[in-house]
């Protein structure tokens, strides 16, 4: 796992700490090559996942899309509506990742003020990584 | 807090989960623009500090060699020698930062099993961004 991750975005304007106790409050599951970790259409269990380490690949209709690595997160969008999940992500090594819930992620960024930014700020990244393939 | 950490490169290897622990028992500390951080010369209390806002100018020889700001870090070479400061470190601003000591960071290398690693790239970097800048 790297420090710099890129998934740590959606903390940003968070402190150190804050980020830390999120982090430290997080569930680590450790899924097999080829499990499905989420699955497109599926309601929404409201989590976000942060690759710890292996990868994934991200499918839409049955298209792959996209392909992720430790320390990017997916499922993000989960944090801020109650949509179904818009994608399928797979496996393709063994994975570990750290799952963030939507309720402690709202307690903290309504608690730290910035929660509007953060949601503008996955919104506009997700459809730039994501709808735009 | 900021897009870039560039100051946690320290801790590269080992997982979020170490590292956020590690950042919960670090101490957080203000300065007011103008203080004087660490002195060039003074020995070393083996502390290394994480910038959370703010930002500090680096001089060597009274010579400005380097400004650093929010995600930076400075002082780590104390978390794996015990050499005097080579360095003196003044807030040019409020400043708030994380101080971490050097015997929780090798308690938490050495359980990883990466000191040895961590080691390398500090002395690496520190050469690279610091010594070089002379």
């Amino acid at each position: 796992m790297t420090a710099v991750s890129n998934g740590l975005y959606i903390f940003e304007g968070l402190t150190q700490k804050e980020i830390a106790y999120f982090i430290m409050m997080s569930e680590t599951l450790q899924f097999n090559s080829g499990a499905t970790i989420m699955s497109e259409g599926d309601a929404s269990d409201n989590r976000a996942y942060l690759i710890e380490s292996g990868s994934v690949d991200v499918y839409r209709k049955g298209t792959k899309i996209s392909t992720l690595h430790a320390g990017d997160i997916f499922g993000e969008i989960a944090l801020i509506t109650n949509d179904s999940r818009s994608a399928q992500v797979v496996c393709n090594s063994p994975t570990e990742v750290l799952a963030f819930s939507k309720d402690e992620f709202m307690m903290l960024c309504q608690h730290s003020d910035t929660y509007e930014e953060i949601k503008q700020k996955i919104l506009a990244r997700v459809k730039e990584n994501f709808y735009n393939k | 807090m900021p897009e870039k950490r560039d100051g946690l490169y320290i801790f590269e290897g080992l997982t979020q989960k170490e590292i956020s622990y590690f950042v919960m028992m670090s101490e957080v500390k203000k300065f007011a623009s103008g203080t004087k951080i660490i002195s060039e010369g003074n020995a070393t209390d083996n502390r290394a500090y994480l910038i959370e806002s703010g930002s500090v100018d680096v001089y060597r020889q009274k010579v400005k060699i380097d400004s650093l700001h929010t995600g930076d870090i400075f002082g780590e070479m104390a978390l794996i020698t015990d050499e005097p400061r080579s360095a003196t470190v003044i807030a040019n601003s409020p400043v708030e930062v994380l101080i971490f000591n050097k015997n929780e960071f090798l308690i938490l290398c050495k359980k990883s099993g990466l000191y040895d690693d961590i080691k390398w790239k500090i002395l690496r970097r520190v050469k690279e961004n610091f010594y070089e800048n002379n």
